[in-house]
């Protein structure tokens, strides 16, 4: 295993990752204004 | 999106990381499924965006259009799932089946009520002005239909009060992170995977030839047409 194998994986699975941050931005709907 | 809204989206992603670990799971289960049309999702969060933060562009959308840019994002998002749910192993479809649930149960108190409504004493609890109404959300009334559905559940820490809605996405999301973490490649042990890919392959053939590449030059074949010989000794 090369040092860069980690970071590989890291990244690969960070694209996913975003994407489902993404989907709780667009169908979460907390309320959070007001602060 | 303010900073605690950003940690709110992020956690269940980390979160669900976190546990996949805990369980045995690995990042690499990510390169065994895949995700069809992600560029829905990114445009549902252009809308989203363009929602929140671009007055004019809703203007011209909603009020001119007459096109609901709320219903438009869960269209876009529903629309993602649906070219994905049927395509993926059963136990992650069930998860995402959980994030289809949550969506629904928010998209039809907004639906209902044109907003999403949030329970003021709740928001009055977490330190949030009460009384306000933004793109997205408005205070339950009298006339707030479904107000179960709505944003009644209060997080202090992050001073939100969300929905059981996003309980169940949230729940989705991170259940779906876990279960993709904990997947294997077809045909590879537990330990095989967590290996360089050619020690994987090597192990799970072991009466194979190892396939010519640059470290093997000496001893196998490097050309395409001897790949996967055995050329010298």
């Amino acid at each position: 295993m090369t040092w860069t194998k980690p970071w590989r994986r890291a990244a690969l699975a960070a694209y996913p990752l975003a994407a489902l941050a993404l989907l709780l931005y667009t169908v979460g709907a907390p309320f959070e204004h007001g602060g | 999106m303010s900073v605690r809204f950003f940690l709110l989206t992020i956690a269940p992603p980390v979160f669900g990381v976190a546990l996949g670990y805990l369980l045995g799971g690995r990042l690499a289960g990510f390169r065994t499924v895949r995700v069809r049309a992600l560029w829905l999702v990114w445009l549902a969060a252009a809308v989203q965006f363009a929602q929140y933060s671009l007055p004019g562009v809703r203007h011209v959308v909603e009020d001119m259009a007459g096109v609901p840019m709320l219903a438009l994002v869960f269209a876009l998002v529903l629309a993602w799932l649906a070219v994905n749910l049927p395509r993926w192993p059963a136990a992650i479809r069930v998860a995402g089946l959980a994030i289809v649930l949550g969506a629904s149960l928010n998209a039809t108190a907004i639906a209902v009520n044109g907003r999403m409504p949030y329970d003021p004493v709740a928001a009055a609890g977490v330190g949030l002005r009460a009384g306000i109404e933004t793109p997205k959300n408005e205070p339950a009334g009298a006339h707030t239909r479904l107000g179960f559905l709505g944003d009644t559940v209060p997080i202090p820490l992050l001073r939100k009060v969300v929905s059981p809605g996003d309980i169940v996405i949230s729940g989705g999301a991170t259940a779906l992170v876990v279960l993709v973490m904990r997947r294997r490649r077809p045909g590879l042990t537990a330990e095989e995977v967590n290996h360089d890919v050619d020690a994987g392959l090597e192990a799970h053939h072991p009466d194979d030839l190892h396939a010519g590449g640059a470290r093997d030059a000496a001893l196998y074949g490097g050309r395409a047409g001897l790949r996967g010989q055995l050329t010298a000794l």
